[in-house]
């Protein structure tokens, strides 16, 4: 329902449209900060608490967006921060929950089952190779791990990085490079990173 | 040569190998206030959980005949791993041999049955966790399980505990106050924004010699001594970072009479550091003493 008031034009939402939209909104953006927070704390329960948070926080102080690319940015920003808070409780980073090394070992994808072995073998590098990847970036220091995440996952640029996280353009390019370096020493495999 | 963002953004979408639930969220989840309070209370007591395990107060057992008075010449120490005190005697003892303690590990929350009681045995590489039974236990020594109780606020600590524990300045500006008391153990944690403050002491009036360590997991550094005005001295460290952009973590042990107080401030500048510590008033643990008297 929309109406007119002072010569601007502003939406009146009902309850049930702005819950609609709430959750729409949750829809699209759920999994890439569930994601987010998941590589930052390693914990289901953490990076579930953290979105929540998260969304709560844009209900609770009705932010409004000039377009959904600040608005993902937003949502990126104070996830992350969520983490942070997480982090800095108590000597959290020593508490990691899933250990490198521990990983389940890897086995066929589900719906694999009926592939041909060449199909099956690729499907088994594949998940090796996932597995030495994600176990290469956990080790990496947290920052780090945040941006190299931010800048090949979500292909943010340096200065959405920067805007996101709160730091320095400098900073980031810095700690891109360092991720980078740490990933190649640990990395058995090479790949192209820029 | 493969493209790393192509394989990390496949290993990515394949993070069910780390244990990664698929996550749904219904909008009404977060639009409950109470919901939220209780995530709230979930990460606090999470927080304090963590901090009651990794700066593990080791209560000690059987050391002998030192009496309060002599507490005075409590000695407090800096090792790589964190602090380590005693009683002078103790200490002294401890120089010659490793001290054999036992630990009360206790969860906020959480049941004692899995992870209780495990012995300790430390020396120039700090404390060895040992899980029971895996060294030949020569003396029995019994280990008092204390209860630990909680409180969300520091108005719900004052009403319930009739302990001396006196406060720095900026418990009233504090976000978040919450309390945690285990036997004469007793810790207080301050949330403000990004930073947060640790107090933590001990009364060891009613014992007859102690050992205590205060182990930070990636050890400590820069070790120093700051007086206060009141002229109590602190020794102050650094927690060792991992790498600069980690924030700054200082942490303070002191002894008074009979008491050891530990205060930790995470995000903190040394100045920021220092005008807090200097707002605590430890001669409260001196006159309580004189009170109980």
């Amino acid at each position: 329902m929309a109406e007119k008031r002072n010569g601007r034009e502003e939406v009146s939402v009902s309850q049930a449209a702005y819950m609609e939209a709430l959750q729409q909104k949750i829809n699209n953006y759920s999994s890439l900060l569930y994601r987010i927070a998941f590589l930052q704390l390693k914990n289901n329960q953490d990076a579930e608490d953290v979105v929540q948070e998260t969304f709560y926080r844009l209900v609770k102080n009705r932010k409004e967006f000039e377009t959904p690319e600040h608005e993902k940015a937003w949502l990126i920003k104070v996830t992350l921060n969520g983490c942070r808070k997480v982090w800095r409780s108590a000597w959290y980073r020593h508490t990691d929950i899933v250990p490198a090394g521990e990983l389940p070992e890897g086995g066929l994808p589900a719906g694999r089952q009926g592939e041909t072995d060449g199909a099956m073998e690729a499907g088994i590098l594949e998940k090796e190779r996932n597995r030495e990847i994600m176990e290469a970036v956990l080790k990496l220091p947290r920052r780090y791990r945040e941006v190299i995440h931010l800048f090949y996952f979500q292909q943010m640029s340096v200065k959405e990085i920067g805007a996101a996280t709160g730091r320095k353009e400098s900073t980031i390019t810095s700690q891109l490079t360092r991720g980078r370096e740490l990933l190649k020493k640990n990395l058995k495999e090479e790949y192209r990173y820029e | 040569m493969n493209d790393f963002k192509d394989c990390y953004q496949s290993a990515v979408k394949d993070l069910g190998i780390l244990g990664m639930k698929e996550f749904h969220m219904d909008a009404s989840q977060c639009m409950d206030e109470g919901r939220h309070n209780r995530r709230v209370v979930r990460r606090m007591s999470r927080s304090a959980a963590t901090a009651f395990s990794a700066a593990c107060v080791i209560f000690l057992c059987g050391f002998g005949t030192v009496k309060a008075a002599e507490y005075l010449e409590n000695v407090i120490k800096v090792q790589e791993w964190g602090f380590e005190s005693a009683d002078a005697a103790t200490m002294a003892r401890n120089e010659t041999e490793y001290p054999r303690t036992y630990i009360v590990s206790e969860e906020v929350g959480l049941s004692m049955e899995d992870d209780d009681v495990r012995e300790v045995v430390g020396g120039e590489e700090g404390p060895v966790l040992l899980e029971a039974g895996e060294e030949d236990m020569t003396e029995e020594v019994e280990v008092e399980e204390m209860p630990v109780k909680n409180y969300s606020s520091l108005e719900e600590f004052r009403r319930n505990e009739d302990i001396i524990f006196p406060q720095p300045s900026i418990s009233t500006e504090a976000e978040k106050v919450s309390a945690t008391v285990c036997g004469d153990w007793a810790m207080i944690r301050y949330d403000m924004d990004e930073k947060v403050i640790w107090v933590e002491r001990t009364d060891y009036a009613d014992t007859q010699g102690h050992a205590s360590s205060k182990v930070f997991p990636g050890g400590v550094c820069n070790e120093r001594q700051y007086t206060t005005a009141q002229g109590y001295t602190y020794t102050l460290v650094d927690s060792v970072k991992e790498s600069e952009d980690d924030q700054l973590q200082i942490h303070g042990a002191v002894s008074v009479g009979t008491y050891e107080a530990y205060i930790d401030l995470i995000g903190y500048t040394e100045d920021e550091a220092k005008e807090i510590i200097e707002s605590i008033d430890l001669s409260l643990y001196e006159q309580g003493r004189k009170e109980d008297k």
